[in-house]
């Protein structure tokens, strides 16, 4: 999980904390490359295909640890 | 100038605006949700389009490109470019609308984006692209970073950009070089989708 995170502050290149609580909406940083940085680390990292459909529904960073683990 | 550009990627057409799209690019650019941030303080008609576009042909300074998913035909965004300057080699890029939500954060959008920067840079020979972003639309601002763009630390190009239908905006540059690297890593990411 803390793996996961680490991954996350540098996908998004953002400054603040994130946690597992963090609501998408609310980051500056999760724009739609992040979007899809995060489909292609789901793949490469994680072995996981994950729908687009899938990350639209996210709300916070723990659904899109959901979608990996 | 082309009038009728066409570019084929992987995942995405991009074609150069003509009248059989004018229908979703009215309604996207008319849709309160996609247009807070663009420089239209009217509502769209097909009349204005219409005449816009009678301009836009013999305006060789400009480009609007739209995207369309190659798998089911349908047009989804746009992206463009103003005040080319051959002199300078330089351009605005804007314009820049997904029209249809499910293709935020896509493959498809992604590679059009690209497609139409290769384009720009090499059709143009582009040494600078400039973008104007709204100072509240932090998101975009944050989206540009990524693709390579960060404030103008000189003195402003297009001051005329910067207070726009009551909206402040900072202007953005991109060079060639930077655009090419960023390209590389976006490219990678592309591969694993």
């Amino acid at each position: 999980m803390e793996q996961f995170i680490e991954k996350m502050v540098d996908l998004l290149d953002c400054e603040e904390e994130i946690t597992m609580d963090t609501v998408l909406d609310e980051l500056d940083e999760w724009d739609s490359l992040s979007f899809v940085s995060f489909l292609a680390m789901a793949n490469a990292a994680y072995g996981k295909k994950v729908e687009p459909s899938d990350v639209r529904n996210a709300e916070t960073i723990g659904d899109l640890y959901n979608l990996i683990k | 100038m082309e009038r009728n550009v066409r570019l084929e990627g992987k995942y995405v057409i991009v074609e150069e605006i003509s009248p059989k799209y004018f229908e979703n690019v009215i309604e996207w650019r008319n849709n309160p949700e996609f247009n807070k941030f663009l420089n239209q303080p009217y509502k769209l008609t097909l009349e204005l389009q219409q005449k816009w576009y009678e301009k836009y042909l013999k305006d060789g300074t400009q480009g609007l490109f739209v995207f369309i998913d190659k798998t089911n035909d349908k047009p989804f965004g746009t992206l463009g470019f103003t005040d080319y300057d051959d002199n300078e080699k330089i351009m605005i890029e804007g314009r820049a609308l997904v029209g249809e939500l499910e293709y935020r954060g896509t493959k498809e959008l992604t590679e059009g984006y690209l497609l139409v920067n290769d384009y720009l840079y090499k059709k143009y020979d582009i040494a600078t692209m400039y973008i104007h972003v709204v100072d509240q639309n932090k998101k975009v601002i944050s989206l540009n970073k990524k693709w390579g763009y960060s404030l103008n630390p000189n003195k402003t190009r297009f001051p005329e950009e910067l207070l726009v239908n009551g909206l402040i905006q900072s202007e953005y540059i991109r060079t060639r070089d930077t655009y090419y690297k960023i390209r590389e890593k976006i490219e990678q990411l592309l591969n694993f989708l």
